[in-house]
Order: structure tokens, then C-alpha cells, then sequence
């Protein structure tokens, strides 16, 4: 393939066989669209000169050189337009174009820059005799070449000027407004683009289309236009991005890091600069942005020192990009980012950066990485900042280890708590020698509970070495240290080898609710055995564990460990526990469980007879009690007999234990007629106050009802007026019932048609009795009166 | 003489006809109330219809015609519509106001360019006074591109104009004029007392006037005429221009010492360019074969200061052109007479032959922009700019259209 070459102007005779504006001569084959494509493309006006050059001079005309890529075709169009001055007519302002078409613009321009076509001895500015043109190979270039340009700009100072024109260049190509250069000598456009060129390196350069003239520059499809000055469009500022260099006036703005990496290098230096970039390049980019971090890489890899903001760009851009380039780049990428001081990386970016070096993999980036995490990490915690975690999987652990170490020492309890944290979970293990030389020389009663508390959860080294202070400490201070959060932290484990320290915190224990009595009892028995304590058990130990009552179970379970050898204390102790049983109420499983075990125990002829005394005689009537619980509403009625004999022959605690079980067993007790046979009047008293209670219209106790309305016509409780009267009065209460309960209390008595009869009588009467009062005849009994 | 066979209103500027779509807004790209600026970005359609290629901020369409809209992205206020179709901004109150495209076309070397620069001047200046209207850009395009690059090398600095290149070439916009005159009263008004009572102080009247500078070589056929010089179906009225110099007849009859156009092949012939013109707008949408054309076509015969020393001393085009505040019908068609016969002469009688048969509305007019021939370094004459007839035809389509008034 080579250039398709034209030339288009106005003659007398060209190829369309009419007068006037057209193409005179083609190479063979060239499309309609693409005719029609350079004809619109490189339309020409010459510049209307207020004054200086002769208007009937073409030659001082500016040339309209222009690079552009056809919409329609997709072909790469070069032209040159330059001023005619006449037609074939006489009319002035006829012009020439000389240009190449190509499809394939990458084998045509080789090496060469569109721009370097400028200059070159094949461009044509007059019509030949011929109609067809051969094609174009490999042109040669022109007056352009890096050393003219550097020359160009040396002689302009142009650092000020060139960043922000290639940062506008590069925006045009993104899309953002074309650029117009605008500048008296338009010859001078073609250097600025040159320089432009060189700098955007080969794959930008191509795509960046221009012209250096254009008469009506608001119309120019090219993202680089020269203009002569006063032919800026209306509101150009808002529309273009202006460079007018004749006034010295740009459009200040921003200059985009590439650009001033580029123009840092210069145009000399840039190709090597480019070639670099290249290889680390995955070759999607498409402008500026896209090109910035891979020529930031190969401008750190020449030597250059990268700005803040280049290193972010690497530092955001490499994770992704490793991924599309060979490992050997990856790691040299890595490398330029990690060659920047280590301030200008963030944690973020460095943890990020670690996880490529781990992945690619770069074992000596992923060491140097996180020993960086570590040092920022230890120093924002001793900062008081916080700080993420770094997991560390290289050899990098040991000197985040040692500087943990050397931290720890100087922290604040805040502070080496946050930092033994970091360090569990980055993985770090403190020794163990270290973390218990911590806890007995940094750690004591002086530090806040709480933070006392969180430091000796994190390892048991540190709870050994505080302990082992505390061992050193008076009691009452360890004791309250144990008795807070700290202790809560505390295991047996923690504890081994250090028996009153074991004794105290198993007492705090008990008292903070976190263990049993008993277990604490067992453990502190075991304990002071083990180290041949005498004694294992005395009255202060007892009274630590039980402060007040202890729970009948648990003395039941105490009974076994008394020995003949106990002391007195001892005994004095278990004596006042067992005495405190009448007052405490009995009825329960396990009160019968230990008056069982009491049954018979040694410990009764071991106190005191005053005290013994009551203890036998509860010994005694709580199995009665029990069994009167269990078999009263079973028929067993004789229990009770035997139970007011008892209440009878009893000490005063006895009878008070009576008078308050019985009321309710005998209210359970069928047929209870025959259980009051022989009741006492105390008891028989108590027993009514029961009933008064529960057939009270708001208990409604049905069943009860029933049995008490059987009874009272018992001839046992006939044989008790005392009882009879109080029982009935009782009963009275049941008039008050509702309609239902009443209901239901007659329904309870089916079974008994005699029982049933006499009940419906009682009511009958008792309804009869209510009918007169309500007549004023006579006024009903008061319940219980 | 039928209306112009109009349905809808066409954008000045591509000449699409955009009534019956919806209303197209551009942001003014200013600070919003909500402290919002949307910024200028590229708009494709306005590059690839009007050739506009700056960045402008976004363009939104509304759902109905209003005056003004807010932008949906800054939420500011604007009040500049576009086109719908090209995305240029239209002028003020289009839409509400009468819009008339006339395209001038002609044959290459006809004069178009001239002929419309002294055009568009003299009803600025002289006719518009004669008349009583004004008549100026409608849009900053259209001032700096009359300005800079018709009337400023013609009139200051005394130079021929460069041939108009093709119409393919988007950078040269349509020129926009704004032409406003006095509401006409009912006639049996519109006498000297009610001129010179309360009523004289009438309510402005606005046409919008949209010249397309064409090329000649768009001219050469059918087809390049169809693709290059689309407005002409467009258009409200048609102004064809045709150098009588090309015709063998008149060359003969020309002053000594004129510069004679480059004889053309066919395609340069009047007649050709009339019948091409013709089979053009006799292709658009609704024509009827057997019905003449009703939009109204001026022919207009250029260059006549070459000509005027071989008419009768009685002709019509040897008078001075009438200078009411009206277009003066009498004279019009005197003039239009004239040049009937004068076709025979110049061997032109198939113009006559073409037009007679296929328009409704047409008639023949003899301008001469320049006054004088050119001299030979392309510069106008040491004697200056001296137009002759040179509004006539265009007075004749705004009578046409109902914007000024005929006697």
C-alpha cells in the first residue's frame, strides 16, 4: 500500500469536464466518499490582510497543512492548501491542495510523524499537464526533526507555554474543546505542533489531528488549528481552548502531570522516554490519563524523581495493571513506586502495592512492604492513632516483632493495648518472656481496671507476670484487684502454683456470683491440702463463702467433709445453720433431704444440747411433714394424728414450723373431716385462717370448697364446735362467688348425689336468707362472723 | 398568483423543517441558582450537521414549544432554542415571527456573492430608509461573516470576492437577516391623513430572511444540485441569478471593453441551470405533475451595466427604479416585459419557454450589483460601488410573501 495522491483547485478543465472548482488529477482508484471527504476537508480561504503583505501575493498567504482521519472512510488524510491567487477566470482567491489518502497510515508514514511531512519536496502547489498520479511510498521528510524543534523552542522559552498547550491538546483529544493556536505567523503553528508531537510520543501523536491554517477556525474538525489573529469565532473562550500567542495569552489552566513530565524530558529525550513507557504499557490507553502512569513508571526508572500526584497515579494504577503485563515489569513498577520516599505512599496504596507483591510473586517488595506497614502501623499506635492490621508472612515479622517489643515498653496501657492487638492480629508473636516480663513490671493495681482487664485477656504471659506482682502485693489490694474486671479475666490455669492467690480470687468469685459456694469450698479445701494447710476448713472460710443462709443442699453436701477433728468454730457454725432451719421454713425436697442426712449424723452428739435439741426434734417431724405433703390427699389422714401429737410434745421453734405447715397439708388432705380429727386449737385456728384465704371469692378454690362443705358436716368437726363454727363462717365466702364458680362448685359435686342435694339446700337457704335482707326482714351473717 | 406552498416552518440554518418536532434547548452554560455551570462539551449532531466544531454546553429537548426551559442538569434557566435537527441556535422569537428562506443560486460567475453583499447592504442602508425597515443580522455568525467577510472586502477595501467554494463546505453557514418593517394597515387606511394621525406609530412587523451562498459547480446537474443544494426545496422563494453574458446572443451585445465570462460548457448554459433548478424542486415532496411550481422564482440577469448601451432609449431598465415607500408593480412588470423581448435577442427564448410552463409565479429582472465591470487586478471600479436595481427581486418576493406592501 501506498499514499493516494490529489490535487484539487478551481481550472478551466479538470476531471469533472466543467469549469470551476475540482480535482485535476488522482491517483486511479480513489473512492467517490473519499473525494468528497478531502474536497470538504480542504477548503481554503485566503486570509483578507488589513495591511503588510501584497494581497495579490499567494506566496505570502499562510500554508494550510493538515493531518485528520476521514469520519466517513476512516482514512488517514495529509494536505497541503496553499493560496493560488487567480483562477483561470481572473477571479482572485483560487487555491491548490495537494493531498495523500491512505488506509493504512501505520506501513505508509513508517517511521515519520504526519508532521515531519511538512517541508517535504513532494508537495506540490501548481497543477502539472498530468490528470492521474502515481501513488506514494515512503515519503521523505521534511524541514521538521527533533533538533529544529528543540532549537525552535530554546529560542522562545517556551517551558512556560508548551505544559499547558499539551495538556490542552491532550483534553481536545479526550473530547474536551479543539485548541486554537493563535499566532501572526502561521508558520510558527507547524513548530508548536511538532514540539507537541515529539513529546506525545508516536501512538498519541498519530491521533492527534491538526492544521495549521484555517480561515473560519469555529468550523475546523482538527483538535490543533492555527489562526490568524482577529479570526477567533464569537465567545471562542467558551467554545475553544485558546492559545494566542501573539497576545501571550493562554487558557491557565491546569497542567495535566503527563504533560509536565513530557515536557520536563523534552522533545530530545522523549522517544526513549516513550519507548519505555511502551513496555508497560497494556496497551488499551487511550489518552493522557491512560498514558500517565505507565510514563511515569519509565520516567522513575530513568531517574526522576515523581511528584506526589505521579505517585499516587502509579500507586492506583499498577494493582490492575500487573495483571495485564509480564511479572519481570510488574516488579520493576514496583520497584519506582517503592523508590519514591515513603511518605508519599499511603497505607491504603501500601497495602494494596503488598498485595501484588504477593501476588505476582516479589518476596524482597512484599518484606520491604511490610516492614513499611508495620513501622507506619507501631507509629500511629504509639501516636495514639489507630492502626489496620498487617498481615506479615515474611521475614519482615521479626523486626515488626522487635519493634513491638521496644514499643511495648514505652506505651500507655491504651496504647499497648492497642498495639498487642495489632500485633495478635498481625500475626506477630510476642515472646512469652517478654509479654510476662510486661505484665509484672508495666502492669499493677495503678492501671485503670478496664484497661488492666483488656491487657490480660490478650495472652496468658501477661496474666503470670501480673500475677506474679500481685503475689507481692498486701491482700486487701489484691483482692480488690481480683474482685473487678481483672478477675473476671482470670482462670484456674492462670492461677497454678500460687494458693492464696487461688484462695482470694476463688472467694471474689463467689462473691461476684461466678462460681458456687461449694465448688469454691471444694477447690480451696483441695488446694490448701495440697500445700499441707492446716486447717483446710474454719469458720472464716465457711462465713467468706456463705455470708448468710446456706442453702440446705449444700450444708447437706457440707455434712460429708465434717470430721471429728473439726474445730469449734467449725461446729459453731454448722450449729447456727441448723438452728436457722425452723425459721426458715422446711417443706422443700431439699430440707428432707437434709434431715435425712442429718438423721443419725455425728454432728447432732457433737453440739451443743440447746442447740441439738431443736435440730432432733425438726429431724424428727420433717419426714412426718414430708409424708403428710406426699400421702394427705392420698387418704392418709393418720399422718396428722401422729403430727398433733408432735405439735403437742414440741419446743416453741417446733410448733412455729407446725403451726405454718400444717394450715396448708391439712387443706389438701381428703377427706378432710377425718385428717382434723383431734386438731388442736392453735392449729385448728391457723387452718381456718387458711380457708378464710383461699375461699376468698377472688381464689375461688373449688376443690377445696368441696372438701370443707363435706366436712363441716364431719362428725370429727361437729365434735369441734370451735372449728365448726370458724369453718362455716369460711364457707360463708362462697355466696359471694360468681355465678360460675358457684356453677362449677356444684358441678364438682355430681358425683355425690347426697352431697350434691344437701349443697343445693345450702344455697337454697342461704338465697332465701339474701331474698329477705333484700326485703329488709333480716340482715344475712357476715362471712367469718 | 397562489401562495407559496408552505406547511411548516424550516430552521434557517439547515432548512429542515422542524414544526411538527419537539423544542430543543441549549444551556447558557452560566452559574445556575443552585450554584451549578454545566460545562461545554463537543455536540456531535452540531458538528456533523452544522459544521460547528467548539464545545457548547449540553442541548436537552422539552416536551412542548415554550419560551424559555430549565436545563435539566443545572437546573438554569435558558432561553436559547435550537434546532432540533442541526442543534444551532435559532434566532430570537423564531418561530413567532415570519421566517422566509430565499436562496439565491446561478450558474458559476453569475455574481452570486456580489450580488448578495450589495443586496443584503443596500436594504440595509438605502431600500430599508426608501421603505421604512430595517433589516440586520439574526445571529453573531451572521454579523461577523457579512461584516468580515462580504461587505468589508468589497465596499472598504474594494475587492472582488473569492469564488464561493462548494456547498459541501459546512464552515459557511447561511447569512441570517432580520428584516423588520412597519405592520401594513387594511388599505382603505392606508392613506396620507392616517399616516400623519395616531396611527402612524404601528407595531413592527419581523421576517426572517435566510440567504444560502451557493456555488456554481453545485449547479451542473440534477444530482449535484440535489445533494449541494438542498435548501433550494426549502426555500420560500428562489432567486436564480444567470450572467447574460454566457448567452451567445448577449456577449455580442456587450459594452467594448467588458470582461466576458469564460465561455462554460452546457452545464454553464441559463437555460440548463433554470431546468435543472426546475426538475430540483419539481422532485420535492408534494409536487403535482400537472400543476405548476408556486413557489415564487425571481429570475434575476446580472451584470446588465454591460448590456444597457444596446437597449432602445425607451426600455424600462433605462429608468430610474421607482423609490416608494411600496414595490411598484407597474414597474416591475415593465421591466419583466422587457426582458421577454430582450430574450429573443440574446437567444435565450427557452428561459422563457421553461419558466412560462412550469411556474406559477415568476419574473424576470436586470440588476447589476457593481454598477461597472470590475477592473482587471479583480478590484472594484475607481468609481465605486453604484448598484442598479440590485433590491428589485427581492423587493418583489417580500411583496410576494405579504411583507411589504405593492402598488
Amino acid at each position: 500500500m501506498a499514499f493516494q495522491q490529489l490535487y484539487y483547485t478551481s481550472c478551466e478543465h479538470g476531471l469533472e469536464g466543467y469549469s470551476g472548482y475540482q480535482f485535476i488529477a488522482i491517483t486511479p482508484g480513489v473512492r467517490p466518499a473519499v473525494l468528497r471527504e478531502v474536497e470538504e476537508r480542504t477548503v481554503y480561504e485566503p486570509p483578507h490582510w488589513p495591511t503588510g503583505p501584497d494581497q495579490n501575493d499567494p506566496e505570502a498567504d499562510p500554508v494550510a497543512f493538515s493531518y485528520g482521519m476521514s469520519e466517513v472512510t476512516g482514512e488517514t488524510i495529509v494536505a497541503r492548501g496553499v493560496s493560488a491567487g487567480t483562477d483561470y477566470s481572473g477571479r482572485p482567491g483560487n487555491y491548490f491542495v495537494h493531498a495523500l489518502v491512505t488506509g493504512t497510515p501505520e506501513q505508509d508514514f513508517g517511521s515519520l510523524l504526519p508532521v515531519e511531512l511538512w517541508g517535504a519536496e513532494f508537495w506540490r502547489s501548481t497543477p502539472d499537464a498530468a490528470t492521474e498520479l502515481p501513488e506514494l511510498s515512503g515519503p521523505p521528510p521534511g524541514a521538521i526533526d527533533r533538533p529544529g524543534v528543540q532549537a525552535f523552542l530554546d529560542a522562545r522559552e517556551a517551558e512556560g507555554v508548551l505544559p499547558e498547550l499539551l495538556t490542552a491538546v491532550g483534553r481536545a483529544m479526550a473530547g474536551e474543546r479543539p485548541v486554537l493556536v493563535v499566532t501572526s505567523d502561521v508558520t510558527e503553528i507547524v513548530w508548536w505542533i511538532a514540539a507537541v508531537s515529539y513529546l506525545l510520543g508516536d501512538r498519541l501523536a498519530r491521533q492527534m489531528t491538526f492544521t495549521t491554517y484555517s480561515h473560519r477556525p469555529g468550523y475546523s474538525r482538527y483538535h490543533v488549528t492555527g489562526v490568524l489573529p482577529g479570526r477567533l469565532p464569537p465567545e471562542a473562550d467558551a467554545s475553544f481552548q485558546i492559545f494566542d500567542l501573539a497576545a501571550g495569552r493562554t487558557p491557565a489552566d491546569s497542567v495535566h502531570p503527563l504533560a509536565a513530565i513530557l515536557v520536563s524530558t523534552g522533545v530530545m529525550a522523549a522517544p526513549g522516554l516513550w519507548q519505555q513507557a511502551a513496555a508497560f504499557a497494556p496497551g488499551a490507553e487511550g489518552g493522557m490519563d491512560d498514558w500517565l502512569p505507565p510514563v511515569a513508571v519509565a520516567a522513575g526508572l530513568l531517574g526522576r524523581r515523581l511528584s506526589q500526584s505521579e505517585t499516587d497515579t502509579v500507586a492506583g494504577w499498577l494493582p490492575d495493571a500487573a495483571n495485564r503485563m509480564p511479572t519481570g515489569l510488574a516488579d520493576m513498577s514496583l520497584g519506582v513506586a517503592l523508590a519514591q520516599p515513603p511518605e508519599m505512599l499511603s497505607e491504603e496504596q501500601l497495602h494494596e502495592l503488598l498485595d501484588l507483591a504477593r501476588r505476582l510473586p516479589t518476596p524482597p517488595r512484599a518484606e520491604a512492604l511490610e516492614r513499611l506497614l508495620a513501622e507506619r502501623a507501631i507509629a500511629r499506635i504509639t501516636r495514639g492513632e489507630p492502626a489496620a492490621p498487617v498481615p506479615l508472612a515474611s521475614p519482615a515479622v521479626q523486626a515488626a516483632r522487635d519493634l513491638a517489643i521496644g514499643a511495648l515498653d514505652a506505651a500507655s496501657p491504651q496504647q499497648a493495648l492497642a498495639l498487642l492487638k495489632w500485633a495478635a492480629a498481625s500475626g506477630i508473636a510476642l515472646p512469652e518472656t517478654e509479654l510476662e516480663r510486661f505484665g509484672r513490671t508495666r502492669l499493677g493495681p495503678d492501671i485503670p481496671e478496664r484497661e488492666l482487664a483488656g491487657l490480660v485477656r490478650l495472652h496468658p504471659a501477661i496474666r503470670r507476670g501480673l500475677l506474679g506482682r500481685l503475689a507481692g502485693e498486701p491482700p486487701e489490694v489484691t483482692r480488690a484487684l481480683l474482685s473487678g474486671p481483672v478477675g473476671t479475666q482470670l482462670g484456674e490455669e492462670d492461677l497454678e502454683g500460687q494458693p492464696e492467690l487461688t484462695e482470694l480470687w476463688l472467694l471474689e468469685s463467689v462473691a461476684a456470683g461466678r462460681i458456687r459456694s461449694v465448688t469454691a469450698f471444694d477447690r480451696i479445701v483441695d488446694a490448701r491440702a495440697a500445700v499441707q494447710r492446716s486447717p483446710r476448713v474454719d469458720a472464716a472460710l465457711l462465713s467468706m463463702l456463705w455470708p448468710h443462709d446456706c442453702p440446705p443442699d449444700e450444708l447437706a453436701e457440707l455434712l460429708g467433709v465434717l470430721t471429728d477433728a473439726d474445730a469449734p468454730d467449725v461446729l459453731h457454725w454448722f450449729a447456727a445453720q441448723l438452728g436457722s432451719v425452723p425459721a426458715r421454713g422446711m417443706a422443700s425436697e431439699e430440707w428432707f433431704a437434709l434431715a435425712q442426712a442429718l438423721a443419725g449424723h455425728q454432728v447432732l452428739d457433737m453440739l451443743p444440747e440447746q442447740d441439738a435439741r431443736p435440730v432432733r426434734n425438726t429431724i424428727r417431724v420433717l419426714p412426718l411433714l414430708h409424708r403428710a405433703w406426699l400421702e394427705g390427699p392420698r387418704g392418709n389422714t393418720d399422718l396428722f394424728g401422729e403430727l398433733f401429737g408432735e405439735y403437742a410434745r414440741a419446743d416453741a421453734g417446733t410448733r412455729r414450723l407446725l403451726e405454718r405447715e400444717l394450715p396448708r397439708l391439712l387443706a389438701r388432705a381428703t377427706p378432710l373431716g377425718r385428717a382434723l380429727r383431734g386438731c388442736p386449737g392453735d392449729l385448728a385456728a391457723a387452718f381456718c385462717r387458711e380457708l378464710d384465704d383461699r375461699l376468698a371469692p377472688m381464689r375461688s378454690d373449688t376443690a377445696l370448697a368441696r372438701r370443707v362443705f363435706s366436712a363441716s358436716g364431719h362428725p370429727d368437726v361437729m365434735a369441734q364446735p370451735a372449728l365448726s363454727e370458724r369453718m362455716a363462717a369460711a364457707l360463708e365466702q362462697v355466696r359471694h362467688w360468681s355465678r360460675h364458680d358457684l356453677g362449677a362448685l356444684a358441678q364438682s359435686m355430681d358425683d355425690d348425689a347426697e352431697l350434691a342435694e344437701s349443697f343445693r339446700k345450702w344455697r337454697k337457704a342461704r338465697r332465701a336468707e339474701q331474698s329477705r335482707w333484700r326485703r329488709g326482714w333480716t340482715r344475712p351473717a357476715e362471712p367469718g362472723s | 398568483m397562489r401562495p407559496p406552498n408552505r406547511t411548516g416552518v424550516n430552521c434557517p440554518y439547515c432548512y429542515e423543517e422542524i414544526s411538527g418536532q419537539q423544542a430543543w434547548f441549549r444551556c447558557t452554560g452560566r452559574i445556575s441558582p443552585s450554584g451549578k455551570r454545566c460545562p461545554a462539551e463537543l455536540d456531535p449532531v452540531l458538528r456533523d450537521r452544522a459544521g460547528f466544531a467548539g464545545a457548547v454546553p449540553p442541548a436537552f429537548a422539552v416536551g412542548h414549544r415554550k419560551s424559555a426551559a430549565t436545563c435539566p442538569k443545572c437546573g438554569g434557566k435558558t432561553g436559547f432554542t435550537i434546532c432540533p435537527v442541526c442543534r444551532r441556535r435559532l434566532p430570537v422569537h423564531f418561530g413567532r415571527v415570519g421566517s422566509r428562506l430565499i436562496v439565491p443560486v446561478g450558474a458559476k460567475e453569475a455574481g452570486k456573492s456580489v450580488f448578495m453583499t450589495v443586496l443584503v447592504h443596500e436594504l440595509m442602508h438605502r431600500t430599508g430608509q426608501q421603505l421604512n425597515a430595517a433589516i440586520t443580522g439574526a445571529d453573531d455568525d451572521t454579523r461577523q461573516q457579512f461584516t468580515q467577510e462580504y461587505e468589508k472586502p468589497l465596499y472598504r477595501e474594494s475587492r472582488l470576492l473569492s469564488p464561493t467554494t462548494t456547498a459541501g463546505d459546512r464552515s459557511r453557514p447561511p447569512l441570517v437577516f432580520r428584516f423588520t418593517s412597519e405592520r401594513r394597515l387594511p388599505r382603505f387606511l392606508d392613506g396620507p391623513l392616517v399616516q400623519a394621525g395616531p396611527l402612524s406609530r404601528r407595531d413592527p412587523q419581523h421576517t426572517l430572511l435566510s440567504f444560502f451562498d451557493t456555488a456554481g459547480e453545485d449547479l451542473r446537474s440534477q444530482q449535484s444540485t440535489e445533494q449541494n443544494v438542498h435548501p433550494l426545496t426549502a426555500a420560500s422563494g428562489v432567486l436564480l441569478l444567470l450572467d447574460p453574458l454566457q448567452m451567445r446572443g448577449a456577449r455580442e451585445l456587450a459594452a467594448p471593453g467588458t470582461r466576458l465570462p469564460t465561455p462554460g460548457g452546457s452545464g454553464d448554459e441559463p437555460a440548463n441551470v433554470l431546468e435543472i433548478v426546475t426538475d430540483v424542486l419539481r422532485g420535492q415532496d408534494g409536487d403535482k405533475p400537472d400543476r405548476r411550481i408556486g413557489k415564487p422564482l425571481a429570475i434575476v440577469f446580472t451584470k446588465m451595466d454591460t448590456l444597457l448601451d444596446s437597449l432602445k432609449a425607451t426600455s424600462p431598465l433605462l429608468q430610474p427604479p421607482p423609490r416608494g415607500r411600496y414595490f411598484d408593480e407597474r414597474d416591475s412588470v415593465a421591466v419583466h416585459t422587457e426582458i421577454q423581448r430582450l430574450l429573443a435577442r440574446w437567444e435565450g427564448t427557452r428561459i422563457d419557454q421553461i419558466a412560462r410552463l412550469n411556474y406559477d409565479t415568476y419574473r424576470y429582472f436586470g440588476v447589476s450589483a457593481l454598477g461597472e465591470s470590475p477592473t482587471e487586478d479583480n478590484r472594484v471600479s475607481a468609481r465605486g460601488i453604484r448598484p442598479y436595481r440590485v433590491t428589485s427581486p427581492v423587493l418583489w418576493l417580500l411583496a410576494q410573501f405579504g411583507t411589504i406592501p405593492v402598488r
